[in-house]
């Protein structure tokens, strides 16, 4: 049994074809301004990839932003439950997951199966996710990989940021160059305005643990660190946190299978 | 930027330092008060403090706790324990700040010594929506039991209907055979001693306004906003006459000697809404430009636009519920229309400062019309920008600052030109 | 259906019942919210007009009422700033949230209709005291209304109106239970434009259609059943049906809603021999709005709701900075949430702006509840 699932979000888009059970391919790509193009290429560089032809997938299931876009995908189900799916592939004693995309973020209670219990999600604002990171390591002239580590060797402490909000938060933070406030300083206040408001989140699903962080940001030591920190316990992160979206269409995609083929 | 903020205010009178005390003196009467079992009462929506002045009620008001909580830098961190619990961010900080101390699982010590939980919670819907909402939630999470006094709205301006008054009144002895019930039996000679403290009080803070209208003003915005406690939380007792007889009399001794807040009065301002409580030092900012925050609307909350004269003793409940209907935050605003064009005719004020609570459907809704009525009527311009009198999370000085500089230069060069 | 098709037509170009309003030369009175009672500017000859949202964004009222004050409001008022509204004779408010009062000032100083008028009714109901109070608002409101229409309201013509109102209000009753089987009859989505239809269409007219709708529903044979999960959606105003289409869409049965452009609307009807009294009894003891207490009465209803329509999840739909619900929903949460009945809190604009964010939210929680 083959099946497929297509993430595609706001910044970036996944693709997983899943093979008897393991993951026996991934792509992954920036979102183009044509999300149906951008469906056709992610898919097409997994199956180049694994050496497949649309015709071996049995099952595709779209996810993301523009799940509704993939032409070729026979269901679409939401992210969040996607989500929770992938994670619990990886880690099958995942209770909590912290998704943190490009353009939102997700805490998530899941049963043992994997099935979405409870959710929130932030508002639609680039606070508290991804975008905002990548406008400040441009600001700062940090490469984004290096954002979370950097945050971490604050000289002075961390610079308090007062606003949230990325577009005003990118001011504040000019002001604080000009001021000569080293930049590490002001990424460690950033990862620390950002873990908090994630803590919120937290804070309104519970935590159960055990915890996984998905999304871009969980390659963020930065910001795990200081979550882990307010919560007192160990986050666990996805093998190639950003492909669990896809992973879980994926998974999705077999089970539908299961169910309608007998036997 | 945190060294700039000066989170305190600079005040000129020796009187706020009492009434600074007053704050201390009450917040450790009722801690005690809770120490030896005497139930302690919540209250939330503007409900006369004269009743709870009266029958020695100990009370903790939402009106004031959040100012103190604020002015420690402690209101963010609580307001988001409220919205861990699901409260967006968009609700009255003065309400998230609350119940983020009532929810808190640990409390810092400062909070914890002035915060006693509650025994009885009253609320009222006057002047917001939202004073019952918060109630409600912490009812149920105390189990506490609950009073509801339901007041009218006022759309009248002073011309109040006589069945809106006799309705609030009649709520009013339903809280008092409420209160009962917890060993606080009603006193009608207490209430009366209570409403005629309160009269005097009134008298007292028009003689104040009236020194407060001349130029050089001998008490400003900052000494202002400090002095609030007496009038405003303990009016009918005793203490607050005492202190605001002294107030008076330093008031008037600088008064006609000619002592004013700075040494050259150039611009006279007054604040609308609600100033920052976290950042008093605010109201003395536009001072380095030679102009005073004269007062600040805020002054006149609780019923202090009213006529001491139209309160009587005899009647102590008609005379609260005149006082409440005629605050001017009646969720209709007649009546903070006439306070404003008093306070423009009154005070020869060149400019308004206002400003927008996120949080707040009430003040700030109407500073447009507030802009408009008063530039109608005098000309007197008004600014009106952001800023979160409760919340401290997300004031930005620099941006603050910006806007006060350009609205008092540009007063200054109006000035400027109109002497020549 | 036809009929539906027709009450559906009026809701997108409300300007046919305008003129026909107009054309019988009858005073038009806009109102804002379910406390004001319809039947007195009925009964002196006058039509009471609901009013709603527009699709357009708002652009004049950010300046007059800043833009932290409920969306909904704000567009109603910018409607008006735009000249939208100028077919209103005047304009008729009641004591309810707090944005719905801030437009009684902002209406007087800048629209200027010939009248403008506050209800101050209680916001405590099931209270004899509040009921005494109300009685005399009443009498002063009917007065008013005499005074401006230039028309006596006799008992009789009051009496005649309520019968009016009330039939309207069981005969869409009628339809909204139709929900209660599946495959139902009507969907979510057409029920609220039939309502919405009813609020704003003459009485006589609006009952004959919805007759034809209970007729013709009967006959359908479009409708499926629907396996989704069966979900009530609550909170702030809804006056466009896209959300109720968006959770259909998803494979939800909005099974029952309770908004004050459906089911607040007719839920009970005005009972008693004196029509004053009648209409002074439904006001006091109708708790149907989050702005009015006590809250238990409310959270009754809607368990009673959930019960009856067999609800396995509820929508919280708040308008951003709508307090009343705001609140509401953080409280009824933790409570239904004990109950084992699911709640998702949906926060968003009038305008339903980031729409995509919300599918993928009622997508997940559909998905949940499966």
């Amino acid at each position: 049994m083959i099946t497929a699932g297509i993430d595609i979000g706001s910044l970036s888009s996944k693709a997983v074809i899943l093979k008897d059970g393991q993951i026996f391919g991934r792509a992954l790509t920036p979102t183009g301004a044509d999300s149906v193009q951008t469906a056709g290429r992610v898919m097409q560089e997994v199956l180049d990839k694994t050496g497949l032809s649309f015709k071996d997938i049995n099952f595709i299931v779209s996810t993301g932003y523009g799940r509704v876009l993939v032409p070729f995908a026979q269901r679409n189900v939401s992210e969040i439950s996607c989500h929770a799916k992938g994670s619990s592939w990886f880690f099958p004693s995942v209770r909590t997951i912290l998704d943190m995309g490009g353009q939102d973020c997700k805490a998530i209670r899941c049963d043992a199966t994997g099935k979405v219990t409870n959710f929130v999600m932030n508002d639609k604002c680039a606070a508290g996710a991804g975008r905002s990171m990548e406008v400040m390591a441009d600001l700062l002239q940090i490469p984004l990989a290096d954002l979370g580590r950097e945050s971490l060797n604050t000289v002075r402490g961390e610079q308090d940021i007062s606003t949230t909000c990325v577009v005003f938060a990118r001011s504040e933070v000019i002001g604080y160059l000009h001021q000569g406030v080293p930049a590490n300083d002001i990424l460690g206040g950033l990862c620390e305005a950002l873990a908090s408001r994630v803590y919120a989140l937290l804070k309104r699903v519970g935590v159960e643990e055990d915890l996984v962080i998905s999304g871009g940001i969980a390659k963020n030591i930065g910001v795990v660190r200081r979550i882990e920190q307010k919560l007192g316990i160990n986050a666990k992160i996805a093998y190639e946190p950003q492909i669990v979206g896809a992973l879980g269409a994926a998974v999705f995609a077999r089970e539908i299978l299961a169910k309608i083929m007998p036997g | 930027m945190a060294e700039e903020v000066t989170s305190r205010a600079a005040t000129v009178l020796q009187t706020t330092v009492e009434a600074s005390r007053s704050v201390r003196w009450y917040y450790e009467k009722v801690t005690a008060a809770k120490k030896n079992n005497k139930p302690v009462v919540w209250a939330f929506g503007l409900v006369p403090r004269e009743i709870w002045h009266a029958l020695d009620i100990p009370v903790v008001t939402l009106e004031h706790f959040p100012l103190l909580l604020a002015a420690k830098q402690l209101s963010g961190k609580y307001s988001q324990v409220a919205e861990e619990r699901g409260f967006t961010r968009d609700i009255c900080a003065y309400h998230s700040c609350f119940l983020g101390a009532a929810l808190s699982d640990q409390l810092d010590a400062y909070t914890e010594k002035r915060f006693p939980s509650p025994d009885i919670i009253v609320a009222s819907n006057f002047p917001c929506n939202q004073e019952v909402k918060t109630p409600q939630y912490l009812a149920e999470h105390y189990k506490c039991p609950f009073f509801y006094l339901d007041a009218p709205i006022n759309p009248w301006g002073e011309e109040i209907k006589k069945h809106a008054v006799e309705y609030y009144e009649t709520n009013l002895e339903r809280l008092l055979v409420f209160l009962e019930k917890f060993g606080y039996r009603p006193d009608w000679a207490a209430l009366q001693e209570s409403v005629r403290l309160s009269q005097h009080l009134l008298r007292l803070w028009n003689k104040i306004v009236d020194y407060r209208k001349k130029a050089p003003t001998p008490m400003g915005a900052a000494d202002g906003y400090i002095c609030l406690y007496p009038l405003f939380q303990l009016p009918g007792t005793g203490i607050a006459v005492e202190i605001y007889e002294r107030l008076l009399n330093e008031v008037r001794q600088r008064a006609e000697s000619g002592l004013g807040v700075v040494d050259e009065e150039r611009v006279r301002l007054i604040w609308a809404g609600l100033p920052p409580a976290y950042n008093l030092g605010l109201l003395n900012y536009p001072e380095r430009y030679g102009a005073v925050v004269v007062q600040s609307e805020l002054e006149w909350i609780g019923g202090a636009i009213l006529d001491p004269e139209a309160l009587n003793a005899k009647k102590p409940l008609e005379s609260l519920a005149r006082k409440t209907l005629l605050d001017f935050v009646n969720p209709t605003y007649s009546n903070r229309i006439n306070l404003w064009k008093r306070l423009t005719r009154e005070f020869k004020i060149d400019g308004i400062i206002a400003v927008n609570k996120r949080g707040c459907r009430n003040l700030p809704a109407g500073n447009r019309l507030i802009k408009d009525t008063v530039y109608q009527e005098s000309r007197v311009p008004m600014i009106i920008f952001d800023l979160d009198g409760v919340d401290n999370r997300e004031y930005d000085d620099a941006q603050v600052k910006a806007n006060i500089d350009t609205f008092v230069e540009s007063l200054l060069s109006k000035k400027g030109g109109r002497k020549q | 259906m036809k009929s539906l098709e027709t009450m559906r037509r009026y809701v997108r170009e409300p300007q046919l019942l305008i003129n026909g309003y107009r054309a019988l030369g009858k005073k038009i009175i806009g109102y804002r919210c379910l406390y004001v009672p319809e039947e007195i500017i009925h009964a002196a000859g006058m039509v009471p007009y609901p009013l709603f949202g527009g699709p357009e964004p708002i652009s004049l009222a950010d300046s007059y009422l800043q833009p932290y004050i409920c969306e909904f409001i704000r567009n109603v008022f910018d409607r008006a700033l735009e000249g939208k509204l100028k077919f209103l004779d005047g304009l008729v408010l009641c004591n309810t949230c707090d944005a719905v009062r801030k437009m009684y000032d902002h209406w007087r100083t800048y629209i200027k209709t010939h009248l403008c008028y506050i209800i101050n009714n209680p916001q405590e109901t099931y209270s004899n005291h509040a009921y005494s109070y109300y009685y005399i608002e009443l009498q002063n409101f009917r007065l008013e209304m005499e005074n401006f229409s230039g028309q006596k309201i006799t008992d009789e013509n009051l009496a005649r109106s309520i019968s009016l109102y009330n039939e309207t209000r069981s005969l869409l009753k009628k339809a909204y239970l139709l929900r209660k089987q599946d495959p139902a009859a009507l969907s979510g989505a057409e029920t609220l434009d039939m309502v919405m239809a009813a609020m704003i269409m003459p009485k006589e007219e609006a009952n004959t259609l919805i007759r034809d709708v209970l007729k013709e529903a009967g006959n359908r044979v479009d409708r499926r059943q629907n396996s989704g999960p069966r979900i009530l959606i609550t909170g702030s105003i809804i006056d466009q049906p896209a959300l109720i289409r968006l959770v259909e869409e998803m494979g939800g049965m909005v099974a029952a809603d309770d908004l004050c452009t459906t089911s607040r609307y007719f839920w009970q009807e005005v009972k008693g021999d004196n029509p004053m009294d009648a209409l002074c009894l439904y006001a006091t003891q109708r708790c149907l709005c989050p702005c009015m207490h006590p809250a238990e009465k409310r959270l009754a209803h809607l368990q009673e709701l959930i019960r009856e329509f067999a609800v396995e999840g509820v929508i919280y739909f708040n308008i951003k900075y709508c307090d009343p619900f705001i609140f509401e929903g953080v409280m009824f949460k933790e409570v239904l949430e004990k109950t084992g009945i699911p709640v998702m809190v949906l926060e968003a604009g009038h305008d339903l702006s980031g729409i995509g964010q919300l599918k993928t939210r009622v997508q997940a929680f559909i998905e949940m509840l499966w």
